[in-house]
């Protein structure tokens, strides 16, 4: 089967089985490699990506269900001289411990201050959930997180 | 890696397209609602080189309608959805916590109701028994027939149901009446509930309870009312701490599935606290104080 899908703006067509995981044509197809492949079960997160504008877990989406939609990776959020609020404050703040986490942070929380601007402290955690940081080290996240959607109430 | 073929991923434009592959192909055909299910098939040790029927172009089937009489749902209205849609109804507020505290917002965002209810392995499903609890009928369509029928009925016989049909709607009346869904977690587990309860309760004006339905979730293999508690709560006061004694009475009605994510005997151990803690916060939802 041929799926002819946006990923990152550019028009792509893969070719091959379409039960194949969204996550597996982009590392193996696309040699898009920021989204991790982990858990491959919708549990931790670190292949989050967005699907038409709303963050999903790459690992379970067929691509045979992909046919036309518009797809953004890690690699499609910023770029190297420019990277997008949530990725400078993980910077500023000194987040990034192994990495493997952070694609999927970075999606899901992009996504999140979009839809909450000014969010609190309970409600980042709450969207954290389903994105597991390994090393543990939420609190820093909570912080940049925070210090993007000033405003919200602790 | 399962072998290549490239023709077997249908995404259906209307259901009847997708009833007739699903009776082309029978049982080498699989629905695939959100996919969160069928996609971890590999990890289950189950195959996964079937035809793919994807439900998702049907738009019919993403629809909600919600009036002051019924609530209809789509079978392929993600949990996410459905929490937006109904967090308002003070009748629904149980249905609102199972959409909304179910596995993960990412996932919420793509598991659908239907995929819910039909899937017979899946346990700890959050919404089976909040739907039981609510009295929901379940619309199912075949290439020759359109049925209704109670979801106790459907999730009973969901096991050894046609391959050739499918789940099109889930209708819930909307009376007066209060609601609860809790749920307990544990490490092992992830983010599915080791053990849930749903409540719908009709009360009196001065809070007796005239109408329960009890439901219990993730504790045997299959969700189901609990008779016994239902029946001994009627016609009490709301009280939750009177109600969780009652309900150590009666845990032993339920036979216990051990599993990876917690033991038999740990299951029922912690039914009773979730009695209390839907309780109390029923009594909360009546605008009295729990204890």
């Amino acid at each position: 089967m041929t799926v002819k899908l946006s990923i990152n703006g550019q028009q792509r067509t893969f070719s091959g089985d379409p039960r194949t995981p969204l996550l597996d044509v982009l590392r193996d197809t696309f040699r898009l490699t920021g989204s991790k492949s982990v858990c491959k079960e919708g549990y931790c997160g670190s292949c989050t990506v967005h699907v038409d504008g709303i963050p999903m877990m790459s690992c379970l989406l067929p691509i045979g269900e992909l046919v036309g939609k518009e797809v953004w990776t890690i690699e499609g959020v910023g770029s190297f001289e420019k990277l997008n609020s949530i990725q400078s404050a993980f910077e500023k703040f000194d987040v990034v411990q192994c990495g493997m986490c952070f694609p999927g942070l970075v999606m899901t929380l992009t996504y999140f201050l979009k839809e909450n601007p000014k969010p609190t402290r309970d409600e980042v955690k709450l969207a954290m959930n389903g994105n597991i940081c390994r090393c543990t080290g939420y609190e820093r996240i909570i912080d940049a997180v925070m210090s993007v959607g000033k405003g919200g109430s602790e | 890696m399962s072998k290549i073929d490239t023709n077997q991923f249908i995404l259906a434009s209307d259901v009847d397209e997708a009833l007739s592959v699903l009776t082309q192909f029978g049982s080498d055909a699989i629905v695939i609602a959100g996919g969160t299910w069928v996609m971890r098939s590999p990890i289950r040790q189950e195959p996964l080189d079937k035809v793919f029927v994807s439900l998702s172009r049907i738009k019919k089937l993403h629809k909600i309608e919600l009036n002051n009489k019924f609530l209809s749902i789509g079978s392929m209205v993600s949990h996410d959805r459905l929490a937006r849609a109904i967090c308002e109804c003070s009748d629904l507020v149980g249905l609102w916590k199972a959409a909304s505290f179910s596995a993960n917002p990412a996932i919420r965002r793509v598991a659908t109701i239907g995929g819910n209810i039909c899937i017979p392995d899946f346990y700890s499903a959050d919404l089976v028994p909040s739907l039981m609890s609510l009295g929901a009928e379940v619309e199912v369509q075949s290439l020759l027939e359109k049925k209704v029928m109670p979801i106790d009925e459907y999730i009973r016989s969901r096991g050894n149901r046609p391959s050739g049909e499918i789940v099109t709607k889930i209708q819930i009346p909307r009376i007066d009446r209060i609601s609860e869904h809790k749920r307990i977690t544990l490490r092992k587990a992830g983010e599915y509930p080791i053990a849930n309860l749903s409540v719908s309760l009709e009360v009196t004006r001065n809070h007796t309870i005239k109408q329960a339905v009890i439901c219990v979730g993730s504790v045997e293999n299959t969700a189901r009312r609990w008779g016994s508690l239902e029946n001994s709560v009627l016609n009490r006061c709301l009280n939750e701490i009177e109600v969780m004694s009652l309900a150590q009475c009666y845990v032993d009605d339920f036979t216990a599935r051990d599993g990876v994510d917690a033991p038999a005997w740990y299951r029922l151990r912690v039914l009773p606290k979730l009695v209390k803690d839907a309780f109390g916060d029923l009594k909360s939802q009546c605008g009295l104080e729990s204890a």
